[in-house]
């Protein structure tokens, strides 16, 4: 009886335990379910594709405030009031500063690691090349904006390999020339892998090649002294030429179209960030308005631009001033309303539904700017145009799909073909003070013309014209700083003597004359406007074009205080 | 013994004279309390003849044969055998099984003689559960358990602990002890906001104040056995190495049903107020800067005297909260039958005000004996939490904001609503309207327990199969409605839901034999384990509701976003254990287990984790009989043993896609960097322990020495940031995991056990007292790799190095201010040092700034210039020693009980207050202590400027007039980086704490019997009552942090526990 009772027992002892061990290692083996894994991802053309869309936005996403703040409100374009960027007193530890360069090696690492990734994938060889030449385009805008704004940096070609060589904490800064060096190369192998016309709002070869005239022409100064590398010029000159001879593409003709939701894939744009508009998840979306829209600008409550602005210095350029009368304002230059709101303005792109919106109302009107700040806020008398996309409806009607808080699909876009127009006129002029060049004219020409209707094409042209002109406009796109860089690898002094020239400071009283003025149109200035007669001048010097390096990665890799090495790229690395 | 019991018996059996009959009747009792006990087996012996007593404990039953012996049986109770004689009415005692009383503790897989435990685990008792106002039971453990730290992460209600057994072992989130709940893993659904779908909302850090064991009702509980070192662990191998804390639950006893009330009612509040300015003191501070030319004048401030204090906002976010708990539970059963069932309600208010937590939890645990070799026990809760949670700590927390937020803004405008202020581009959201209008809600479910078959084929030998289940639900609900505060508008709401499930089952069977050969005793187990989890979640999110009535976002008009995910793990497992005892004396154990888990590649699946321990019972040897009389008890144990760790989540050997629209169509980002290699962390731990007992174990004595350490340990390699790893976890490439570290952690624990009066009155008192070194052996990579912590965002406040503890803060060390010109051209050339020579107080470092120690340079050696050379170890979170004392006090009915516990040696960073004394902003409130901040002074006050320059522009007319100050000069630029991490913040978080004082009061029987009751019992309870301590911060005791992994005991607005007044009462009838 036990014995029997026994025998059952061991038998579902058994059974059990076999159930258990049988099937084992399939029940453990549990790879991501509920998405694709790199194993069974890229199979085909399509999602190729889809495998580099998101180098278009997210790893970009935290170099937004950078691209703010290091490109203009460093340069004297943008007012920030207590910004160190303002007053030339960054940190290594600045916020801003380190989330950018954050941003700027993710791409490096992202692109890396998809362009290896792509060279096994399952798809036709034209989509594989195309999606590569994508990936080392950004990587090269990447390093552009690195090099440009840290000095030297370490080169990460690949970063599986630092990681399976262990070397990634002994990497020495390489000397700003190699780096120019390398991106050039990553570059010239983008174009010849990129195709000649891809879809709306991609990377074609011209995006890529676009670029490359860009850096040659920065490069160019670099460790001279009043002049110019001439070979550098020439490249310069002959790449921009070839994009815009050939690239097919053409300028928009009315200047504040480009930075419409509607027009986010704009021919105009050669490289883009583009955005989409979603919280979920973090990072694919744009939220550059938060910065710098007026508080009660949007529905969202996540507006808080009000107290800065386009700089006094800016609206100088322009040839607008704050403390004269909106009613007497005359604007030459199409771009100053597409870039500053300033009182009389009214904009149709924005609140569409509430049949466009007007600055001053929204200011002083207590119902009309419900929520906004309720007076003029900015010490500039003006605030931004650019990188606004409006409220909800006007995004809705832009894109079909809604805003939300710190959220917007609004594209930004970082190279345009008529920065190109200008970089070849500068490229012709070259180490001379000016050039009569009818093509170098022409680009010119066509630049300025669009903006400024009355703007008869010159004879010729001088670098201090168009110097000025890719300020105008370029004005708050992220640019401007990236000029003085270039401009100090051959004359810093001129550099220097500009930035501490500025108006970068703040005006007086201007609140209480545009109320007057909105209340009964009389607008007198009195002793209380004024621009602020004690201005703080940045404390600018040559190294001030090189951003501190940020420090954290100091704890894990002394060798970055060293003095960078010399690198043959060319040897060294290779695609 | 048989022959005492015998003449008890005949002293008590009536003395009948009657003739022989066939009928007997009779009533059992209890020795222990005379009550009656139903469920006693009677058997006329040598026959089939039998019955059991009823619900008073009388029986009756006919005799069937001459000279018949009653024999009486029940669980827990020794057998006894009655001589009938001629009696027809017996009154039978029977007395318990002192062998079943000798204490039994739950060990992995089994029970076990506490006397025959060989490795080191420590107990904790229903006693100090019920003795301390507790909501969740990790609380439970502080300072009662030796070995274990345990720090709240937060004192926000049914808030998490940071449980540490033996140090921090590991440095991954999975650093917390596996809880087992009568066999059954506790399922966590993650600790952080985020994997509840709160996203942000709580911080970024991988811990949140939600805690997964805040849905277990403590009171349910009957003990917590903690198994700390590895022979003991080592059974639960891959998941034992952080400790395993094993919990049993009430069961029933057989008998009429007892039915117990249990309720609680209590006052708490915050004590400690900071010492912030209030308007008059902020008035002159303002004034003060518009003097030195840093701020324009305003027309608010000019007069203070005209100025009342202003709004506190301190006292505007802190209330009195009310607490109350319910919980009636019955319990009983037969001899073959038992249950205990309980229902419980809780709810809390949070002392931050709009916070809350309440709970309701039902269990039913049954044990029935089907066969005589079949037993059966099933137990099944069902708990559900609801919590309205606020982010009290981090930058966007509503502490800092109510902290920074000046006191000239009133909690509420003339129309009642509140107000809110933008001065200048700073919007501080008005701290009460952020706690009240915005919600994040959670809500838990969770059905648990059990059903198990114990077999008994064979004398001694037992199988058990069971299968433990844990179903759990959530719903994270975060909503933010329409605002129009005037400065502060929000005209479109937005909803987010989440709802979570997960279902977790495990399977296992396990052999024991008991067996022994004259006086060699062993046991033998040997078993199989296999469990799996599967989770999914779907969430919802939209904006635009028309209002905010009902809070769903399908009510949205904007474009949803909706996401869904699901996944799943599971492990499989063999084990055994071999236990042998020599005649009490010589004892040993051995287990093994193989693990093979889900969560690794194909490469290194399964891993083995073998332990051994010895001990020795001297004071059962013969020699020491002499001794016995002093030392009544001694026993010396050694072990040592391996377990692993392989808590970090699935599919890290390959590379995950995820999801990322863009502005060209829906985009897959390779989310990390794979490492296929990825591999169990393994740790071994070596374990002497030294038991004594003196005085006839009045004086218990129990000492440990371990030292583990932890191989391979699983974690994100840690890499500078042009490998492309930092930044938003959405955007950069997540830096692989694999096994990248040791740590080592050895220690001492002392837990002495007496009682030094015996009595009428009597006095017990148990102190345990750990000390833990814990270091940081090795990490992969480069001589110069580190573990980094971030205060926030992206400031480093702590680096981990080779060679030392972990999460040493991290940062410049202060020497004081620049107390003029000549101090700043004779010291260490800061990095706002004008090359040449030009001091601007708004660009260049200034009288009054912090001057910073020269410790370092590119040589190795001080170089004259300040840099990040000269950063270093500022502090250690890690305390040297904690303790804990609990004295018990008892007078005829009254019991007093006083539990202290303190930490000592651990260093706090005081985060939230470096950015109340920055003083480099007009627009946030400071604490009143940076009056003594730096103030500058003309060398030369007569000195004439023809320009119109002042003074404080002239650097060499400028001077320090209080030199010995260490706060630095109020600069609303502050160039010289004034509040850099420094060791300005670093403050000694020691502490002394009351944690519990707590006087009861049971009434006497015989009173209470008159009112149908067993037990009535009334106490009051005030926890931590006063805490000493030298930390300026609201409360010392701070976990880890919220906002970033790799920190602990960084300050950043923690939400402070509360004082907590509490009045009970316990009915059982």
């Amino acid at each position: 009886m036990k014995l029997k009772r026994m025998q059952y027992l061991m038998l579902v002892v058994a059974f059990a335990f076999g159930i258990g061990i049988a099937s084992c290692e399939d029940f453990l083996d549990r790879p991501t379910e509920d998405n694709y894994n790199e194993a069974n991802f890229y199979q085909n053309d399509e999602q190729c594709v889809q495998g580099v869309n998101y180098l278009y936005n997210s790893p970009w996403y935290d170099f937004q405030r950078g691209f703010i703040k290091v490109g203009e409100v460093l340069s004297g374009n943008y007012y920030m009031g207590n910004s160190p960027y303002l007053t030339f007193t960054v940190n290594g530890t600045d916020e801003d500063l380190v989330n950018m360069s954050y941003s700027l090696w993710a791409v490096n690492g992202h692109a890396n690691t998809v362009y290896n990734r792509l060279k096994t994938a399952k798809a036709s060889q034209a989509t594989i090349d195309a999606c590569m030449g994508e990936c080392l385009t950004w990587k090269a805008m990447a390093y552009f904006y690195l090099v440009r704004s840290f000095g030297a940096v370490p080169i990460i070609h690949d970063n599986t390999e630092e990681l399976t060589a262990g070397t990634y904490n002994a990497k020495f800064k390489v000397a700003v020339p190699d780096v120019y060096d390398y991106i050039i190369m990553t570059l010239e192998k983008a174009m010849e892998l990129l195709p000649e016309k891809a879809a709306a709002g991609r990377i074609d070869r011209y995006s890529a090649e676009g670029l490359l005239a860009k850096v040659y022409l920065t490069k160019s100064g670099y460790g001279q002294s009043g002049s110019r590398d001439q070979s550098d010029l020439d490249n310069a000159a002959l790449h921009a030429k070839n994009v815009i001879d050939n690239s097919g593409r053409s300028l928009l003709e009315n200047y504040a179209d480009i930075f419409r939701l509607e027009n986010n894939k704009n021919e105009e744009s050669l490289l883009a960030w583009h955005w989409y508009p979603t919280r979920d998840p973090w990072t694919a979306q744009n939220t550059l308005q938060s910065d710098l829209g007026m508080k009660g600008f949007s529905e969202y409550g996540d507006t808080w631009g009000e107290w800065g602005g386009p700089s006094v210095d800016l609206q100088d350029a322009f040839g607008v001033d704050a403390l004269r009368s909106p009613a007497g304002r005359y604007d030459t230059d199409a771009r100053r309303k597409a870039t500053m709101m300033m009182p009389g303005d009214k904009y149709e792109y924005f609140w569409q539904d509430k049949g466009g919106f007007d600055y001053m109302k929204f200011l002083y009107d207590p119902e009309y700017g419900a929520g906004g700040p309720g007076q003029m806020a900015s010490p500039t008398g003006a605030n931004s145009v650019k990188h606004l996309y409006g409220n909800a409806f006007d995004h809705e009607k832009g894109l079909g799909i809604s805003a939300g808080n710190m959220v917007s699909g609004l594209s930004t876009h970082i190279l345009r073909l008529s920065d190109v127009y200008l970089i070849y006129a500068e490229a012709k002029i070259g180490n001379n003070a000016s050039t009569a060049d009818a093509s170098a004219i022409d680009a010119f020409h066509a630049v300025r013309s669009r903006a400024v209707s009355t703007y008869e094409r010159p004879a010729s042209i001088t670098w201090e014209e168009v110097w000025k002109e890719r300020r105008l406009e370029l004005a708050c796109e992220g640019d401007r700083w990236y000029d003085f860089v270039r401009l100090s690898y051959y004359n810093p002094q001129r550099a220097i003597n500009e930035l501490k020239a500025q108006r970068r400071d703040e005006y007086w009283g201007l609140d209480d004359l545009y109320k007057r003025y909105f209340e009964d149109g009389t607008f007198t200035l009195t002793e209380d406007q004024g621009y602020n007669e004690n201005p703080q001048i940045p404390n600018v010097t040559a190294s001030s074009f090189t951003l501190p390096f940020p420090t954290e990665d100091v704890v894990f890799n002394p060798n970055l205080m060293e003095d960078p090495v010399r690198v043959d790229v060319r040897d060294e690395f290779s695609y | 013994m048989k022959n005492v019991m015998m003449l008890c018996l005949a002293l008590i059996m009536s003395l009948s004279l009657l003739a022989q009959q066939s009928r007997v009747t009779g009533s059992v009792t209890d020795s222990k309390d005379n009550s009656s006990m139903i469920g006693v087996n009677i058997m006329e012996k040598g026959t089939l003849n039998g019955t059991v007593t009823d619900i008073n404990g009388s029986f009756s039953l006919t005799m069937t044969t001459q000279n018949p012996v009653l024999v009486l049986s029940s669980i827990g109770y020794q057998t006894l055998e009655v001589i009938v004689d001629n009696r027809s009415i017996l009154n039978i005692v029977m007395e318990e099984d002192s062998e079943l009383l000798e204490e039994v503790v739950v060990v992995g897989y089994g029970t076990m003689r506490k006397s025959d435990l060989s490795g080191a685990s420590v107990s904790v008792g229903e006693d100090a559960i019920k003795g301390s106002v507790i909501t969740n039971l990790d609380q439970a453990l502080q300072g009662r358990a030796s070995g274990v730290t345990a720090v709240m992460t937060s004192g926000a209600p049914g808030s998490s602990s940071s449980i540490r057994v033996r140090g921090q072992a590991t440095i991954n989130a999975g650093a917390e002890p596996l809880y087992v709940v009568d066999g059954v893993i506790v399922q966590g659904g993650g600790s952080s906001g985020a994997s509840f779908g709160l996203g942000d909302a709580l911080g970024n850090g991988s811990v949140s104040t939600i805690s997964p064991l805040s849905t277990i009702n403590p009171a349910d509980i009957v003990s917590m056995e903690i198994l700390k070192d590895a022979s003991a662990t080592a059974i639960y191998g891959a998941q034992g190495s952080n400790g395993v804390v094993l919990i049993t639950t009430k069961r029933g006893r057989a008998g009429e049903a007892k039915f117990t009330y249990d309720g609680m009612t209590a006052v708490q509040r915050q004590t400690k107020r900071l010492d912030m300015m209030n308007l008059r003191q902020f008035a002159s501070y303002y004034n003060d800067m518009v003097s030195t030319g840093q701020l324009e004048e305003s027309p608010y401030y000019a007069d203070p005297s005209l100025l009342g204090v202003g709004t506190n906002w301190q006292d505007a976010i802190f209330r009195s909260a009310l607490q109350h708990q319910h919980q009636i539970s019955a319990q009983g059963g037969t001899d073959k039958v038992q249950y205990y069932v309980s229902a419980s309600y809780m709810d809390q208010e949070g002392t931050l005000i709009g916070s809350e937590f309440s709970r309701y939890s039902f269990r039913a645990n049954l044990d029935a004996e089907l066969k005589k070799w079949l037993k059966m026990g099933v137990s099944a809760t069902y708990s559900a939490t609801n919590e309205d949670l606020k982010l009290a700590d981090s930058d966007e927390g509503i502490i800092n904001y109510s902290l920074q937020t000046i006191p000239d803004i009133p909690i509420y405008d003339i129309d009642g609503n509140y107000a809110t202020i933008v001065r200048e581009g700073y919007t501080n959201p008005n701290p009460i309207a952020l706690a009240m209008l915005d919600d994040i809600l959670l809500g838990r479910q969770k059905l648990t327990g059990n059903i198990f078959f114990d077999v008994t084929p064979l004398e001694n030998l037992t199988w058990r199969t069971e299968l433990g289940y844990d179903i759990s639900s959530s719903k994270a609900d975060r909503y933010k409605p329409m605002v129009d505060l005037g400065a502060w508008k929000r005209s479109s709401n937005e909803s987010g839901i989440q709802k979570n499930s997960s279902t977790y089952w495990q399977f296992k069977n396990y052999l024991t034999y008991n067996g022994n050969m004259d006086d060699h005793y062993f046991t033998a187990m040997v078993g199989h384990e296999v469990w799996e989890s599967r989770y999914d979640f779907t969430s919802i999110f939209n904006t635009g509701l028309p209002s905010d009535e009902v809070h769903n976002p399908a009510l949205g008009t904007g474009t949803p976003t909706i996401n869904s995910g699901f996944g799943s793990a599971s492990m499989v497992s063999v084990f055994t254990r071999l236990t042998y005892n020599y005649a009490d004396r010589y004892l040993g154990t051995y287990t093994y287990r193989r693990d093979g888990s889900s969560n690794f590649g194909p490469e290194n699946r399964w891993a083995g984790f073998h332990s051994f321990a010895a001990s020795w019972r001297f004071s059962n040897e013969t020699f020491f009989e002499p001794l016995l009389g002093m030392v009544s008890n001694g026993k010396l144990r050694i072990g040592w043993g391996q377990t692993g760790n392989s808590n970090i989540g699935g599919y890290l050997w390959g590379t995950r896609m995820t999801r990322m629209p863009s502005g060209l169509g829906m985009g897959y980002r390779p989310s990390n960097i794979p490492n296929t290699a990825i591999k169990w962390e393994s740790q071994e731990q070596w374990n002497v322990g030294l038991d004594l007992g003196f005085f006839r174990d009045r004086v218990n004595l129990v000492l440990d020495w371990y030292k583990k350490e932890s191989n391979d340990m699983l974690m994100p390699l840690q890499l500078p940031s042009y490998m492309g790893t930092s930044g938003n976890a959405s955007s950069a490439l997540a830096a692989p995991w694999g096994n990248y570290g040791n740590i080592e952690n050895t220690g001492l624990e002392i837990a002495l056990n007496t009682r030094p009066i015996e009595g009428n009155f009597s006095w017990d008192s148990d102190f345990q007292i750990s000390f833990n070194r814990n270091k940081l052996k090795g990490l992969a990579g480069t001589a110069n790799a580190q573990i980094v912590g971030y205060g926030q965002w992206t400031d480093v406040v702590s680096v981990s190095t080779v060679g030392e503890p972990l999460y040493n803060f991290y940062g410049y060390v202060t020497d004081g201010v620049y107390q003029d010109l000549e101090d700043l051209q004779n010291s260490p050339k800061p990095a706002k040092y004008p090359a040449d020579g030009v001091f601007n107080r708004a660009n260049t470092v200034w009288v009054g700034d912090v001057k910073y120690k020269d410790i370092s340079g590119p040589e190795g050696v001080p170089d004259g210039i300040i840099d990040d050379y000269d950063k270093t170890n500022i502090g250690s979170p890690m305390p040297k020693f904690t303790f804990g004392w609990t004295n018990t006090f008892r007078y005829k009915n009254f019991d007093l009980s006083v539990f202290i516990n303190g930490s000592y040696g651990n260093k706090v960073f005081n985060y939230l207050g470096m950015k109340l004394t920055h003083m480099n902003s007009a627009w946030t409130n400071q604490l009143n202590t940076v009056a003594d901040r730096a103030i500058l002074a003309p060398v030369d006050p007569d000195k004439v400027y023809p320009d119109g320059a002042n003074w404080y522009d002239d650097v060499t007319n400028v001077r320090v007039v209080n030199p010995g100050t260490s706060i630095p000069r109020a600069s609303i630029q502050d160039p010289n980086d004034n509040d850099r991490i420094s060791d300005r913040y670093i403050e000694d978080g020691s502490y002394i704490r009351f944690k519990n004082i707590a006087v009861g009061y049971t009434f006497p029987p015989e009173t209470i019997t008159n009112w149908g009751l067993q037990n009535l019992r009334v106490y009051a309870n005030i926890q931590n009552l006063w805490t000493i301590t030298r930390y300026s911060g609201y409360d010392p005791e701070i976990g880890a942090s919220t906002a970033s992994q790799n920190v602990f005991g960084l300050d950043n607005g923690r939400y402070p526990s509360p004082t907590v007044f509490s009045l009970g009462l316990n009915i059982s009838f």
